[in-house]
């Protein structure tokens, strides 16, 4: 049983496994040591006289059964002695290897340092994903985030799911539970742009959004929370909890095979639209933009705002309030506030878009043109 | 009774005693086994997450840097009033090394009895 001292003991439970957990096994055989050594020491001192340096090395070489000769002459106690210390120092060393194999083979000490610095990037992280769960699912967009240099880290709790998640190569991961405040602090939700839960069961997409929800308040800070529902009736109770974002994956496959079927593509390929749609073409992007009431572009007809020459992007659709999509919208549509724009292009153009619309961003010189993409 | 806490805290409190004992009587048995206390002590409180956990460790150590010299002074090179002087140094560690766990035991005991309520 771990020698635990509760003065000590820690506010907040520490997860299965914590690195200080296995370094405290260290201490009692440390302490031992230490104490082992001061017996010796004072021992050697007060039985036969010796200085400080003499009692000290005389104890070291006795503990470590190295065998060198005596620096001193030996009394007859000074020898009952040595021999009493060689016993101790012996039991101390049997134990105290057998303590330390079992913190590093058995629960895997440098493991554990390398859990330690991972959570030290993490938290350091601003602005990225916490994907709660390493479901199928989040597996998927694992893959996708790691292909667009999305910044994520997993919580994972199953032993099952974690190896997998490690197999798959996902850096950043916290191993603690979904569902424990905690795993969320140490992933930095505190700093995070969102989370994202894709467990099977609601009452679990619920619970990580709920706490999503918590987790803002207590910070003040926006967090985007996306879920995956079971159908309709969850999906209205997610959104009524707060989740920002509600997907049915049931819904979602039955489009996409439903778009596949009307319009197969070639055999063997997936439409360019679709990979674009999906993030499998990462030199071509789609975008939606949502115009603010002081934005750059509000109030201007399309061919006004000149937008492919500046950016590069280009509008495919335009959709205003409950109105469906204008798609390829005519270059005198006059563009308003709350208008969302469907734009495709580079990731560089789409960046220079995002520049372009952003509020504090000073207009950019008519010369520093994109138009040659 | 807690016998964790009860070791915890007479290695910590041990580390003062002899402490004070050395910097009054100058003996050197009593300097080796304040380094001694002191550095179990340190141990203890090595990854301590307390309210005041790091304070708790800093003093610790405080007191280590300054007992490890006392010994080199005192046995390597005879300087008694060295010795002392850095013992003195780390009996101040020591004593705020107490007052900081007092308050940290008042801090935990009114938190449990918070949670209680």
């Amino acid at each position: 049983m771990a020698w635990e001292h509760p003065l000590f003991r820690r506010t907040v439970r520490a997860p299965q496994g914590d690195l200080f957990d296995a370094l405290a096994r260290l201490r009692p055989p440390l302490i031992l040591t230490i104490l082992l050594l001061l017996t010796g020491t004072l021992g050697y001192m007060a039985i036969d006289g010796f200085p400080f340096l003499d009692a000290m090395y005389m104890t070291v070489i006795s503990v470590a059964t190295v065998g060198f000769g005596e620096v001193h002459p030996l009394s007859r106690a000074g020898r009952i002695f040595t021999m009493a210390l060689i016993m101790g120092g012996f039991a101390v060393f049997t134990y105290s290897v057998g303590v330390f194999v079992e913190v590093v083979a058995r629960r895997d000490l440098f493991g554990l340092v390398g859990l330690k610095n991972m959570e030290n990037r993490i938290a350091a992280l601003c602005d990225h994903y916490v994907v709660v769960g390493y479901t199928p699912i989040a597996r998927e967009l694992a893959r996708v985030f790691k292909r667009r240099h999305v910044t994520f880290v997993v919580i994972e709790g199953e032993t099952g799911r974690l190896r997998q998640l490690k197999a798959d190569g996902v850096e950043l991961y916290i191993q603690g539970d979904p569902f424990h405040n905690e795993s969320y602090k140490r992933a930095a939700v505190e700093q995070a742009r969102g989370i994202i839960t894709t467990f099977k069961n609601d009452a679990d997409n619920i619970t990580v959004a709920v706490t999503g929800r918590i987790f803002e308040e207590q910070t003040g800070r926006d967090l985007f929370i996306v879920s995956t529902c079971s159908g309709p009736e969850a999906k209205a109770r997610l959104e009524r909890v707060g989740a920002d974002y509600v997907v049915s994956p049931d819904s979602l496959i039955g489009n996409r095979i439903g778009a596949l079927a009307l319009r197969p593509p070639t055999q063997g390929h997936a439409s360019i639209l679709e990979r674009v749609a999906y993030g499998e073409y990462t030199e071509l992007d789609l975008r939606e933009e949502v115009l603010g009431e002081q934005g750059p572009l509000t109030g201007k007809t399309l061919r006004d705002t000149d937008l492919r020459r500046k950016t590069g992007a280009y509008v495919i659709a335009i959709k205003r309030g409950d109105r469906k999509a204008r798609i390829n919208p005519s270059p005198d549509e006059v563009l308003q506030a709350g208008d969302t724009l469907m734009v495709i292009g580079t990731p560089a153009q789409l960046a220079r878009l995002e520049e372009h619309l952003a509020p504090a961003t000073p207009a950019e010189p008519e010369s520093a043109e994109a138009g040659g993409e | 009774m807690d016998w964790g806490k009860v070791a915890a805290i007479f290695f910590i409190l041990m580390a003062l005693t002899s402490n004070a004992s050395f910097v009054y009587g100058g003996d050197p048995y009593n300097l080796i086994i304040t380094v001694a206390m002191s550095l179990i002590a340190t141990l203890l409180k090595l990854g301590s997450r307390k309210t005041l956990g790091a304070e708790l460790m800093a003093t610790s150590l405080v007191a280590d840097l300054h007992l490890i010299p006392a010994v080199v002074a005192f046995f390597g090179f005879g300087n008694l009033s060295l010795a002392t002087g850095l013992a003195i140094g780390a009996l101040v560690a020591n004593i705020i090394s107490v007052a900081l766990i007092t308050i940290d035991t008042i801090l935990d005991t009114l938190k449990e009895e918070d949670e209680a309520f």
